[in-house]
């Protein structure tokens, strides 16, 4: 890369207010949410705050609602367990010791992962941090709002707001796709994987089994093109 | 439920999470892994990206499939292709997903 640390880091910003606005939205249904499951005002805006993982927080909130504590926990976990593979791939363009690079690594969420993500394996670590750091106050500004405006959420279903987050998905799939031919076997792989194990596995565990189509990448001579 | 659960619930899933993303950084450091792990590594990204596209269209046991996602999703697939910026594709596939059903009442 041959942009200052200043500019990668500023094109992160750029890139990830994108998904802000999109967390945004994502964070207002969120807020609305719990306040239909009686989580009170408090509770919500903290999750946000140190979750900040749009997917477990719906899962935790749906899961508590209706199962116990330990199920809401487990179910929130295993969404959540994706952000182990993914945050050894960026491991390696973290920076400092152990601690630090712990720490470091919290700025894996899904939609900077993805878009830091230069090919081949390598990341962008500022313009991950850039990406992370603005989606975070509008993940938890949007959860507030949604607590106080507390839309319900059939009014969400017309509006067509849950589409949003699998939009962005679909989205940041399509730039994957179009970096690297590559990509595209393994990921239609992984997306029968995920067709097949969702329909009796929980979400999180379905992701995981999906993310094995990544082992196409054992296949000899086939390197990485970065 | 009780405010004790639900404030145990939420630090349960924090420090899991938490946990999750700092393994991998903290335990590998700064070691290369083999050429082959990061071939695997590499192709993590849009092999996950489309399982959570395919997951949250089906969604738990399939029971999620909904015609005005689907078309919403073609919407944003068309309107990046056509190089429209990330957040107005966004928009357009709400406003599709929100016509969709609208028309299908």
């Amino acid at each position: 890369m041959s942009d200052s640390p200043r500019d990668r880091f500023r094109a992160g910003l750029r890139i990830g207010a994108g998904f802000a606005a999109a967390s945004f939205l994502l964070s207002v249904s969120f807020g609305a949410v719990t306040q239909a499951q009686g989580w009170g005002v408090v509770v919500p805006i903290v999750c946000s705050a140190v979750v900040f993982s749009g997917s477990a927080q719906f899962a935790l909130v749906a899961s508590l609602s209706t199962g116990g504590l330990g199920t809401a926990v487990a179910a929130a976990a295993m969404i959540n367990s994706r952000f182990l593979p993914m945050g050894v791939a960026v491991a390696g363009d973290l920076r400092g010791g152990r601690l630090r690079r712990a720490f470091e690594g919290q700025a894996v969420v899904d939609a900077s992962w993805a878009a830091a993500h230069l090919g081949g394996g390598r990341f962008d670590r500022l313009l991950m941090f850039g990406a992370t750091v603005v989606q975070w106050p509008a993940w938890v500004a949007g959860t507030a709002l949604g607590v106080v405006l507390a839309p319900d959420s059939a009014l969400q279903h017309t509006l067509g707001l849950d589409v949003l987050a699998p939009a962005l998905f679909v989205a940041l799939l399509l730039d994957e796709l179009r970096k690297d031919r590559a990509n595209r076997l393994p990921a239609a792989l992984g997306a029968v994987l995920a067709a097949g194990l969702i329909a009796f596995l929980p979400t999180g565990l379905a992701l995981i089994g999906a993310g094995a189509a990544a082992l196409l990448g054992l296949r000899g001579g086939k390197g990485a093109t970065a | 439920m009780s405010a004790t659960t639900l404030w145990t619930a939420v630090a349960a899933v924090a420090l899991v999470s938490f946990a999750f993303k700092a393994a991998g950084p903290a335990v590998l450091a700064g070691r290369e892994l083999p050429a082959r792990a990061r071939t695997v590594i590499a192709l993590l990204a849009p092999v996950l990206l489309a399982a959570f596209v395919v997951v949250g269209i089906a969604g738990p046991g399939w029971s999620g499939l909904d015609v005005a996602v689907i078309a919403g999703l073609g919407a944003v697939v068309v309107l990046r292709l056509c190089r429209v910026p990330l957040l107005a594709a966004l928009v357009g596939a709400v406003l599709v997903t929100a016509l969709v059903r609208a028309a299908g009442g």
